[in-house]
């Protein structure tokens, strides 16, 4: 995307393409997909529901953009909005069938196994650490700073990971938005159609039970986080 | 505790007190820009240091933060493969493509509609231009002859002719011989009953045509076919003639004024 088009309004980049300007509508969806596939994706985790997810939501932007009230909030917020009634149709559905992954030892083989550019566990895509598309190198866990333990580190991640995916829906919400896309809670109340207080309560609530099941987990070493 | 420039004591130094209630109350935003916990960021590291709980969940909240940072940038990159957008591009295309149709097939709806009220526009002022005269019936007068009053067998022109436009729901309900009674009734002349003339149509054709007094000469009568035997000597004859919508007489009565009756 270049400067220029960074600058296009969402409004105008909207009403362009209602209009049936199909350069907007790319444009758009070049902007806003990321932060929809990667909320899907932390909220899933899994990428098929993470793609699927955010091929409904923009599926719906085509089909029903006149819906989308700019007095009423942001056109970020209103796809979230899409994305997470997406997402509940979906567990509602496949409530028996798992659709997050329940153990630390899968979310681990999930995130070994797509480092080492293997296909996931369970029939599932796992959560690739390059750039999703499999064009470049991507970010991986070599690119970050190399801590002397790093065993310890990614055994602390892997249990963060753990201990998110068994959040309630509204805390595993925050934290996804405010912590992992480092939102502002500003932003996120907007995605989520909620006041920034909740959004701030929520947070501070969410982080309390995460680091209550990581002490329950096992000790969490501060080394690995200070790189000691 | 700083040292004042100007006496060389040491002042306390004014900075917001933090107490453990508070110091977990804004923990989880000391490094969140904008937040109150960001403005208390220096106190509650202070209360930190004195504090060995409060210390222990800076630990933790660290520990924490270095996870969630870790996976927030495995992830930062993470886009879903193209072939979703190609899947939404072909979507889009076919919904524009769905809408122009669709707008196509609303505008010849439309202008069908349009074409549709016109009609209906036009015949509603056609037919009062049609049926108008009939409404409004009227005299005409006129000292020539008409072709519309001629016979197929090219009867002889009639003079001083006087046309009564008959009004339509009249000559629908009333048949020459009930026209004839009507003229009876009328105390200052006599007539004969209407006769057809003998290449006449159907007399229920005869709707929305007229009654037509004309002078005529005598001879003309015989060649309507009409006996003229025990006529007056008169040699110009009065008579009703019953005239087809086409303008062809159908039928004829020979009409005589009472005074000249008498006369006669």
């Amino acid at each position: 995307m270049t400067r220029g088009t960074e600058l296009i309004d969402d409004g105008l980049l909207l009403r362009r393409m209602i209009a049936g300007d199909q350069d907007a509508f790319t444009l758009l969806y070049r902007r806003k997909h990321p932060a929809i596939y990667r909320f899907a994706l932390h909220m899933s985790g899994n990428c098929s529901v993470a793609e699927d997810v955010t091929q409904e939501v923009f599926m719906t932007l085509i089909r029903d953009a006149k819906r989308f009230d700019p007095e009423r909030g942001t056109l970020g917020g209103f796809l979230f909005g899409i994305a997470r009634n997406h997402l509940r149709r979906r567990w509602e559905q496949e409530r028996n069938s798992v659709p997050l992954p329940e153990t630390a030892d899968e979310l681990d083989a999930i995130m070994s196994q797509s480092r080492n550019g293997s296909g996931g566990i369970n029939g599932r895509r796992a959560i690739p650490y390059g750039n999703g598309n499999g064009n470049g190198p991507g970010l991986g866990i070599s690119a970050f700073p190399v801590h002397r333990d790093e065993f310890v580190s990614q055994e602390n991640v892997s249990r963060v990971r753990h201990a998110i995916a068994t959040l309630p829906e509204n805390y595993r919400e925050v934290v996804v938005l405010c912590e992992l896309d480092e939102m502002s809670y500003e932003d996120a109340a907007a995605a989520l159609d909620c006041p920034v207080g909740t959004v701030r309560s929520r947070l501070h609530r969410a982080r309390a039970l995460l680091l209550e099941k990581l002490r329950d987990a096992q000790p969490m070493r501060r080394a690995s986080a200070v790189g000691e | 505790m700083k040292e004042d420039s100007m006496n060389g004591k040491f002042e306390p130094e004014k900075m917001i007190r933090v107490d453990c209630l508070r110091f977990e109350e804004v923990l989880p935003e000391l490094d969140r820009p904008g937040t109150p916990g960001a403005a208390l960021r220096e106190a509650a590291l202070a209360h930190a240091e004195m504090c060995s709980r409060c210390g222990a969940l800076v630990t933790e909240a660290e520990s924490l933060d270095f996870a969630l940072g870790q996976i927030a940038q495995a992830t930062a990159e993470l886009q879903a493969h193209p072939r979703i957008e190609a899947a939404l591009l072909r979507e889009f295309q076919r919904g524009k493509s769905m809408a122009s149709s669709r707008r196509l097939q609303w505008q010849l709806a439309a202008l069908v509609a349009a074409a549709a009220v016109l009609l209906v526009i036009g015949l509603s002022f056609h037919r009062p231009q049609t049926t108008a005269p009939d409404k409004t019936p009227s005299v005409i007068a006129s000292s020539t002859a008409a072709s519309s009053v001629r016979g197929p067998s090219e009867a002889p022109p009639a003079t001083n002719r006087t046309i009564t436009n008959v009004p339509q729901r009249d000559s629908r309900t009333r048949t020459p011989a009930q026209k004839r009674d009507a003229s009876d009734s009328d105390a200052t002349e006599y007539a004969t009953a209407y006769v057809p003339l003998p290449y006449a149509y159907d007399p229920s054709e005869l709707e929305g045509g007229a009654v037509v007094r004309v002078v005529l000469p005598r001879s003309a009568l015989i060649s309507y076919g009409l006996p003229i035997e025990g006529m007056g000597v008169s040699e110009q004859v009065t008579a009703d003639m019953v005239v087809s919508q086409d303008g062809t007489p159908q039928a004829i009565r020979l009409v005589r004024e009472v005074n000249s009756k008498s006369d006669d």
